[in-house]
């Protein structure tokens, strides 16, 4: 058998280092196993991790073109979703399947290296590099069969938008992450809740399809002030009243704020459950 | 080295916080064979998991010096939906392990395990015989300074068992470990130190064999060992160990007479019953079931010398309260 010494360096520094390189290698490794266990569901795993938003995309926009409609505001209607599904699933991952990973990872908790943050931290990167790999290949797909490309009016409200929905997205999961495992009712709650959110969030629709006393309501949802502002920032869009970053911001930085307090009071049960 | 100050463990429950360590002070030298030992639900393994660095105290604090291990158990350590090679990776990877090294220490793994083709297949189908023997062979193949184990020490049939002895002996020779088990023969010939964790408290001994002697003092019947495994320690360790444990299971013996004398409210008070003839020891009648005791007197590893176990019921200690 072959074994493999190990040692500790001795200064802070060096202990400093050590530690951040041995926890990014816990959370590589992490990712690397949630790549596996994905890919690795059926023949067609691996494709089917980037075919799944595609379908979803499709069939979203079938139903556009179904009622006669190419465009939406002057945008195409591949173009136009593809776009919102991008910023709505950046939230969206920390509240469907980043919260799960604790669980899903509960045997591996008994290596010390691996912590129930590194669990979440993983899994949200991997989601993101996931997402982003599709966005890749989507925009490919639709630039190679179609021609079309988005214009990238203001890539650094774009930059913007995407900071947020990032901070939202892992401030969620953090927060979800804690009680969901601890409380599963909690988990399932919000799967529920979660449910009617794409709608909710104009992914499918434009905003201004919408009645004014309807979209007085929708724009408390701060996922649909991201998607919005994603799509004035990438299509040079009309701004609309109401719309901003600011109400989203909050949402975001209180959500991590308080994902953080609440993974810090139940570390310890954390670890137990 | 390991050492702990003060700590204190508790689980919130409804009726209340249940405190697991209340206080603990206990310090682990480099080069200690500490044996664990409890009632099951005293808090064992999470000391160990404390020790491990798997839990935090809830106040107090751990010094760890030094490479330690996770904690060897039979519960957790392998994820069921990767295979024996991820799960193997995978601990090299948290480990730090270089990438062009874990190839060979993967292979290394399989070698050990056994397993062979189960290796390559999720670890959700393996019984717990293989998972035990994968955490098993997954652990031996690093270099730690000290093993955590709990009660994951006789795992698979017997040649695998022999095997992992003899890799367990070798560190042994630079590694401490500290070990839980109810198994106290195999503890007593392994360990030079003990611990009893018993509620929220551990008990430290500087030897072995006063460790069980407390032990066993504290859960009174509940601790049965067979005679053959009393001749064996015996035989390995001391000779005078059978007398002792004769004299011992005597003891407890004629105490235990006495209770159900007192129980049933007969006529003879206990200085009748004290001045029974003890019955005999002979090896014929301990051939069947016999109480523990003996093991207390056994001392600690083979060329040291070793205090004589105390007759007295309660052995010296200190209290790390």
């Amino acid at each position: 058998m072959t074994y493999i010494s190990l040692h500790r360096p001795s200064g802070f520094w060096q202990q400093l280092t050590f530690g951040a390189r041995k926890q990014s290698s816990v959370i590589a490794a992490l990712m690397l196993k949630d790549f596996k266990a994905r890919s690795s569901r059926g023949r067609l795993g691996i494709v089917w991790l980037i075919l799944d938003p595609m379908v979803m995309l499709v069939m979203m926009a079938s139903i556009w073109y179904l009622i006669g409609r190419s465009e939406i505001e002057g945008v195409p209607v591949y173009l136009y979703l593809s776009s919102g599904l991008i910023v709505f699933s950046i939230v969206k991952q920390g509240i469907s399947s980043v919260p799960r990973s604790i669980t899903a990872n509960a045997p591996l908790l008994n290596f010390p290296q691996v912590r129930p943050i590194s669990c979440l931290i993983a899994r949200f990167l991997f989601e993101m590099v996931l997402m982003l790999f599709t966005a890749v290949v989507l925009y490919f797909v639709m630039w190679w069969f179609w021609g079309l490309l988005p214009v990238f009016n203001d890539p650094l409200g774009l930059f913007q938008v995407l900071g947020i929905s990032l901070v939202f997205g892992f401030g969620l999961s953090l927060f979800l992450g804690v009680y969901g495992t601890l409380y599963t009712t909690v988990g399932k709650l919000t799967q529920m809740m979660a449910r009617p959110l794409m709608i909710l969030s104009c992914v499918i629709h434009s905003l201004t399809d919408l009645p004014s006393y309807v979209q007085h309501y929708v724009l408390y949802n701060p996922i649909a002030h991201l998607v919005v502002t994603a799509r004035i920032d990438i299509f040079r869009l009309q701004p609309i009243d109401g719309v901003n970053l600011t109400y989203p911001s909050i949402w975001a930085f209180s959500s991590l704020g308080l994902g953080i307090v609440a993974y810090y009071v139940n570390r310890f049960r954390l670890i137990r459950e | 080295m390991i050492r702990l100050e003060n700590v204190t463990k508790f689980y919130p429950t409804s009726n209340g916080r249940h405190f697991v360590l209340r206080d603990v002070n206990l310090h682990i030298p480099h080069g200690a064979r500490m044996g664990v030992l409890g009632r099951n639900g005293a808090g064992k393994t999470t000391l160990m998991k404390l020790i491990g660095g798997v839990d935090m105290p809830n106040s107090g604090r751990i010094i760890r010096n030094g490479h330690i291990s996770w904690p060897l158990g039979i519960g957790a350590g392998v994820q069921p939906t990767m295979t024996g090679v991820q799960n193997a990776r995978f601990c090299c990877r948290i480990q730090g392990v270089p990438s062009e090294d874990i190839p060979a220490i993967v292979d290394g793994i399989r070698e050990f395990s056994e397993l062979g083709k189960f290796f390559d297949q999720p670890a959700a189908t393996y019984s717990s015989g293989m998972q035990s023997r994968l955490k098993f062979a997954m652990a031996m193949a690093f270099d730690f300074d000290c093993y955590i184990i709990d009660e994951l020490s006789a795992v698979g049939d017997a040649s695998f068992r022999s095997k992992s002895q003899e890799v367990f002996r070798e560190k042994r020779q630079r590694a401490s470990f500290i070990k839980v088990s109810h198994g106290l023969p195999e503890l007593a010939k392994e360990c030079n130190c003990g611990i009893v964790v018993n509620d929220g408290t551990v008990h430290s001994f500087d030897d072995f064999a006063a460790a069980a002697d407390f032990y066993r003092e504290l859960i009174g019947d509940g601790v049965e060992m067979e005679a053959e495994d009393i001749e064996f320690v015996a035989d390995k360790r001391n000779k005078g160990a059978m007398r002792r444990a004769a004299a011992n299971a005597d003891r407890l013996e004629r105490r235990r007479r006495r209770k159900r004398q007192q129980q049933a409210q007969s006529a003879p008070d206990i200085a009748t019953t004290s001045r029974m003839p003890p019955p005999q020891t002979s090896a014929g009648q301990r051939k069947t079931t016999m109480r523990t005791p003996a093991i207390a007197s056994l001392g600690g590893p083979a060329g040291t010398s070793h205090r004589p176990a105390p007759m007295a019921p309660r052995p010296r200690r200190e209290t790390d309260r």
